[in-house]
């Protein structure tokens, strides 16, 4: 059971630690979707091709944060609305991935490849024997473990570098940045870069996990794990709460599907929802605890 | 909001357009067997005769009311992302509204079932606005979240419950005969929902800038600060435009259904919500700027969509046309930010 939670739980958790920078530094990214699917595809298309894990994982990377960068550059530079751009790089994540799948493979369908490499499944030595927490640390990929270490290493990041302190000062007072001396569009365009990079790297490890790319095979994740950043309070450790609830729902999802026979195609506006239910009971109980009317 | 220095907003859209349409050019012969006769295929799309003719003409309808949508969402400076599932509802709302009363007089019919397309869409999204306005739950992520859901639910319904089993296609049965709109030019679908969108583009026009509600919603969607200040009631100007919006949405699916497919297919009015904010931002978020508007996207978009039947594989031409077009409009589209301090849109050129 923990064991299925912690796997599920990995795309959401990278996504939005990378997603986390962005929205410190003021900038509301809805692009995680589209760059989570560049990933996966990047990621797929290298390593289903005799690429290897660690190309793919880099191709992923690369890419991802490419396009990020330039996401970022174009709507800053230009003066443009960051959410438009971001819009277009979701479109053209779906019609982009299907062209490419089309021209490289021939088909806009799923791509099975002949020899994907598996992954290794690695268990921790000691913490593995943990009663009831073993299973974190039992047989996992090693995208669990990077999400398993990023989150203490972004949470220092944030609260303990000075690149942490101008991501948050471009979020919250960019005055303060420019008399620093500290360009605030330098600063957002790199936290976007970091979104992207781990954004590729949730694309890889959901294409790692299948060994195929399936069109759409974010389906979402990229806006649930926008909403667990809030969800997760901002901060490193919330997030990965939240991504740890978020898995284990879907995962009692999965299985009542099993029981009730609930319909697979109606399964797909679960998360959808189930986020949406949570993002207002969050955004209730917030408001009425500290009684400030977000205006 | 109008622009102090419209030729160069022209000037910048020009390029957009320009831009959105080079790349169309280049790309479609690359990824088809007879480049010669894909070209042509999109750039004389709408003009082949006049069934095609038509059936550009009633899309540029509907596309307009999906761009009206977002024009009033933005005005209000609020972010309605959920226009996809909007319309859907909207269009499955109208349907089954018809199928419950397929003995009623045809006019009365009509009627309800624009009120329902209209209510439907606009409950879904004034949701997000309330929510908003209630406990600041950010609209532009509650929106695509809830139209998300929609979109795999009414999938999931017109393929399954609320099926016509007599069919092949995954859709409702149709409605009556007296519930179809009047075609203009059959055997094209150019029914009366053209007229209705150019009526309806009248009639924004006149609540935006000569009413005080609208005067209200735009200085809103300006500056919530400054609305205020001058006494305004601020806090229902987060539920108006999102709930006008999704309603706008919402007919636009509903006259889908009266005039064009007399069922709700699976996925039949996708996109129009992705193209409803493309065709917005082109037309300067302006109520009469977007009759040129949806008329220059929705010749894109036909013409795209024509040229894919002679190249050897369909793709997702839409979303990369979508995607061309938000990408070149806005690089130079300085004209509104959605201040993250203020947490709304605010409209400033």
């Amino acid at each position: 059971m923990l064991h299925s939670i912690v796997e599920i739980m990995t795309p959401f958790l990278l996504a939005a630690l990378g997603g986390l920078f962005t929205e410190k530094a003021g900038v509301l990214n809805i692009a995680l979707e589209g760059l989570m699917l560049i990933g996966a595809f990047s990621a797929a298309a290298v390593a289903g091709t005799g690429g290897g894990l660690l190309p793919g994982t880099l191709s992923a990377v690369a890419v991802s944060g490419a396009v990020a960068y330039i996401y970022a550059h174009a709507a800053l530079r230009l003066k443009a609305n960051i959410f438009i751009a971001a819009l277009a790089v979701n479109l053209l994540a779906i019609g982009g991935t299907q062209i490419a799948a089309h021209l490289i493979f021939g088909t806009k369908g799923v791509i099975e490849f002949e020899a994907f490499p598996s992954q290794p499944s690695v268990s921790l030595p000691l913490l593995q024997h943990i009663p009831l927490l073993g299973e974190f640390f039992t047989e996992h990929s090693l995208f669990v473990y990077a999400g398993f270490v990023l989150v203490p290493a972004f949470a220092w990041l944030l609260n303990s570098t000075p690149f942490g302190m101008y991501v948050k000062a471009a979020g919250l007072n960019s005055t303060a940045l420019f008399a620093r001396g500290i360009s605030e569009q330098r600063t957002k365009v790199l936290a976007i870069t970091i979104s992207g990079i781990t954004c590729g790297l949730a694309g890889a490890s959901l294409a790692f996990n299948l060994g195929a790319y399936v069109p759409n095979i974010t389906s979402g994740r990229g806006w649930i794990a926008l909403v667990a950043i809030f969800l997760g309070y901002k901060r490193p450790y919330g997030i990965f709460i939240v991504a740890f609830l978020f898995a284990a729902a879907e995962l009692i999802a999965q299985h009542a599907q099993g029981i009730v026979g609930a319909p697979s195609s109606l399964l797909l506006a679960f998360p959808f929802f189930i986020t949406f239910i949570g993002m207002i009971l969050f955004s209730a109980l917030h408001s009425s605890l500290f009684k400030t009317t977000k205006k | 909001m109008h622009d102090t220095r419209p030729a160069s907003t022209f000037f910048s859209i020009g390029i957009a357009i320009t831009a959105a349409l080079l790349v169309m050019i280049i790309a479609l012969p690359l990824l088809s067997e007879s480049p010669v006769k894909t070209l042509s295929a999109f750039l004389m799309g709408p003009f082949r005769n006049l069934f095609y003719f038509g059936n550009f003409l009633n899309r540029v309808g509907l596309y307009m009311i999906a761009g009206l949508a977002m024009v009033v969402a933005f005005q209000g400076g609020m972010f309605n992302l959920g226009g996809e599932g909007q319309v859907y509802a909207g269009a499955l709302g109208t349907t089954m509204f018809l199928l419950s009363v397929p003995e009623l007089y045809g006019p009365l019919g009509v009627t309800g079932a624009v009120i329902v397309a209209a209510c439907t869409g606009g409950l879904i999204s004034g949701l997000s606005g309330f929510l908003k306005m209630k406990w600041g739950t950010d609209e532009l992520i509650s929106s695509f979240l809830l139209s998300s859901s929609l979109v795999y639910t009414i999938n999931y319904l017109v393929s399954g419950p609320l099926r016509n089993s007599k069919s092949y296609l995954l859709s409702t049965p149709e409605i009556s005969y007296q519930f179809r709109l009047p075609q203009l030019l059959p055997p094209s679908h150019l029914n009366l929902s053209l007229l209705t969108a150019l009526l309806l583009v009248g009639l924004a026009y006149k609540y935006l800038f000569h009413t005080s509600g609208g005067y209200e919603l735009r200085m809103t969607g300006l500056n919530r600060e400054f609305a205020r200040y001058g006494g305004m009631p601020v806090e229902r100007y987060y539920f108006i435009p999102m709930a006008l919006s999704g309603a706008l949405y919402g007919l636009a699916g509903g006259l889908y259904v009266l005039g064009t497919s007399f069922a709700t297919l699976q996925g039949s009015t996708s996109g129009m919500g992705w193209n409803g904010i493309a065709i917005a931002l082109i037309g300067r978020i302006h109520p009469l700027l977007l009759l040129p508007a949806a008329f220059i996207f929705t010749y894109l978009d036909f013409g795209a969509e024509n040229a894919m039947i002679y190249a050897d594989f369909t793709f997702e031409f839409g979303a990369v046309l979508q995607a061309l077009v938000l990408f070149f409009v806005t690089a130079r589209f300085s004209g509104f930010m959605r201040k993250k301090g203020g947490k709304n849109a605010a409209l400033d050129s």
